[in-house]
């Protein structure tokens, strides 16, 4: 048994009775609590399973962002679950038995955790861990480097293709002769440098089309292989921030604010507040551009950033956040988000690629281009992401309590 | 790692889903609702993300393309579900954001966020209103009845 | 072992003990004060331990002035987390725990 292994059971362990301790709770404050911290469990476990994005998100959405959600609205909805006779709903309890019977025979022919021989770590995986876009020679779907342009030596930088690389793309014989090469390790992850397809289905794709020249390659595959997804995923984002708007705005003429309470009467949160908010802000940029060198990204990023504000809110009074982002100001920048990443993919068309193929905005050097498209699309997540949870906080506080 | 303990993490994802399935079904508190639609959620991410996990691997970042020096070539773990699920968990919490803000206004509307009473309160009104919709149409059926006599 | 080995070992020992402890006293404790005090003091000076205890293995220089800069922040947020609590809670009107059940 691997420390992998042990300490995922050990997690998951305590992950499960938090689980039915949320459920089970009668105070819907103390849920809402077990909530953060079953998302900080959670975030322990994706670190244990090399997840680092994933854990990034789910600390800072998790733990930070939706308990704060929570806890806004129990203000409004009252702290205490009705007490209900039966503690154990008897036809639940069958129907989810029965249910979970069924889906743990399924899990029956699961390969086992960790498995090397899984599918998922076969098909077209070798593909994408020796893509190399940014440079080409003879790749079908690929442009032709420039003029003068050094291919070797951009190779060389890439430093993970090595042996031979066929000029022929139909070269199969060269195919075999590298699979058999590798024959024996876990994962053959040079196998496929520059390898044509096999399977018929997949001739449109070119085999370079999975992500970019960057190291992290979650960013990669977010921005590029899965562009227009994740510019999907935005929009969703955004219309969130919209129906939030929709649902709860109050007219303009009873005005945004409320009374509430207000904590810059105390000295040491004022200051350390005061303190923290630039390094706030700084790390969250840090994080929306360094998420194609390691882990974070627009989403991470943009999550810290409205952190940063809303703590602002939390300090100062909410009156204090609206002199510095008003609210016509935070709902404009909603929509900038999602405009600079289809802004982005509308410029790469212009520009003779297609929608988000980012290597259009540096021919010379493709796996530049690439790097930058990723940055400026990230940047666009972070915008909406922040200003979506700056919105729906906004707006869940400013309800009247009832 | 082998028998039984190989795939634990499948069942505990069963696990998480069931008691997440049981508090939306069992449980008449509406934000007793939304949090537990989204431990059902994590289970489903526990599912991903534990089938991109690979015996021996690391975090997907090439580090070789930051220094040449430190060449690693062993296995990586499957960065794919990774990218489904680090978009979907931003989403979930857009999704318990309108499901708050809807449970914000039913308080409003009901006075209360308990299902059964909500329940309650519908059939009180469609039995009202049906009561009301008998009277109307017993007006109708009076006003047909005027009609049929004017014509005759 | 190598020395920085040994000196990793004892810091993540201690900080693992103390940090043990810390839980303990949340059970343990009579109320909401004592326990946010059991929490708050032991948890900063856990996690300053286990960080620099991991410091002292870590081969990256970036990675190691990264790990103090994270201690470093800890420090100030942590304890100022556990006053805004208490500070609220005591706004709030809870009152503490005596001996007697007497304020």
């Amino acid at each position: 048994m691997n420390a992998v292994v042990l300490i995922d059971t050990l997690l998951l362990l305590l992950v499960t009775a938090t689980a039915v301790a949320i459920i089970e709770v009668r105070s819907l404050y103390a849920s809402s609590i077990l909530t953060g911290i079953y998302s900080l469990l959670m975030a322990l476990v994706w670190v244990n399973m090399h997840s680092m994005d994933v854990s990034f998100t789910e600390a800072a959405v998790g733990g930070g962002i939706s308990t704060i959600l929570l806890i806004g609205t129990l203000v409004h909805v009252g702290r205490e679950e009705k007490p209900i006779k039966k503690r154990l709903h008897v036809p639940a309890l069958i129907f989810t038995a029965l249910t979970g019977a069924a889906l743990i025979y399924g899990t029956l022919d699961m390969p086992r955790f960790g498995d090397p021989a899984a599918p998922i770590h076969h098909y077209r995986v070798p593909e994408m861990m020796a893509q190399t876009v940014g440079f080409v020679n003879g790749t079908p779907g690929k442009q032709k480097p420039p003029e003068g342009f050094d291919v070797e030596r951009y190779r060389r930088f890439d430093g993970r293709v090595t042996g031979p690389i066929p000029d022929d793309p139909k070269d199969t014989a060269w195919r075999e002769r590298s699979i058999l090469q590798t024959e024996g390790l876990i994962v053959p992850q040079v196998r496929a440098a520059h390898e044509p397809h096999a399977e018929p289905g997949h001739h449109l794709h070119p085999p370079d089309d999975f992500n970019g020249h960057v190291p992290n390659s979650v960013t990669s595959l977010l921005a590029a292989y899965r562009g227009y997804d994740t510019m999907f995923e935005t929009t969703v984002i955004f219309t969130a921030g919209v129906s939030l708007i929709l649902l709860l705005r109050r007219p303009r003429r009873e005005g945004y604010l409320q009374p509430g309470a207000v904590m810059s009467d105390q000295v040491i949160l004022r200051v350390v507040a005061k303190l923290s908010i630039p390094f706030i802000l700084l790390f969250g940029f840090y994080v929306i551009t360094h998420g194609e060198l390691g882990p974070g990204g627009g989403f991470q990023g943009g999550v810290v950033l409205a952190t940063a504000f809303i703590l602002y809110a939390l300090i100062f009074g909410r009156a204090a956040l609206y002199r510095v982002v008003p609210p016509p100001v935070s709902d404009m920048l909603t929509g900038v988000g999602v405009l600079i990443y289809s802004g982005t993919g509308a410029v790469c068309m212009l520009l003779g690629g297609k929608f988000l193929d980012y290597s259009m905005l540096n021919p010379a050097l493709p796996g530049d281009g690439e790097s930058l498209g990723m940055t400026l699309v990230e940047y666009g997540v972070g915008i909406t992401v922040s200003m979506v949870m700056l919105t729906i906080f906004n707006q869940l506080a400013e309800e009247r309590s009832t | 790692m082998t028998g039984a303990l190989g795939i634990y993490n499948y069942w505990i994802y069963v696990l998480l889903m069931m008691i997440g399935l049981y508090g939306v079904i069992a449980k008449p508190n509406l934000i007793k609702q939304a949090i537990a639609l989204g431990l059902f959620q994590t289970g489903i991410f526990l599912y991903y993300i534990s089938m991109a996990v690979i015996d021996g691997g690391t975090a997907p970042v090439w580090t070789t393309i930051l220094d040449g020096a430190q060449k690693y070539e062993g296995p990586y773990d499957n960065p794919l579900p990774h990218v489904l699920i680090l978009t979907a968990i931003v989403v979930s919490v857009s999704v318990l954001a309108v499901a708050l803000a809807l449970i914000i206004n039913i308080k409003r509307t009901y006075g209360t966020i308990e299902y059964d009473e909500i329940e309650a309160m519908d059939q009180a009104d469609k039995r009202a209103d049906y009561q009301r919709g008998q009277v109307v149409d017993a007006a109708d059926d009076v006003e047909h009845k005027l009609e049929g006599h004017h014509h005759a | 072992m190598h020395w920085n080995e040994v000196v990793c070992t004892v810091l993540l020992a201690l900080g693992c003990v103390i940090n043990f402890s810390g839980s303990y006293g949340v059970l343990k404790f009579p109320d909401f004060y004592a326990r946010l005090h059991a929490a708050g003091k032991t948890d900063s000076l856990a996690q300053v331990l286990i960080l620099l205890g991991l410091v002292f293995v870590t081969p990256d220089l970036l990675t190691q002035v990264k790990l103090m800069l994270v201690a470093f922040i800890l420090l100030i947020v942590a304890p100022t987390a556990t006053f805004a609590i208490t500070k609220a809670a005591h706004l709030d009107g809870l009152a503490p725990w005596t001996r007697g059940g007497r304020q």
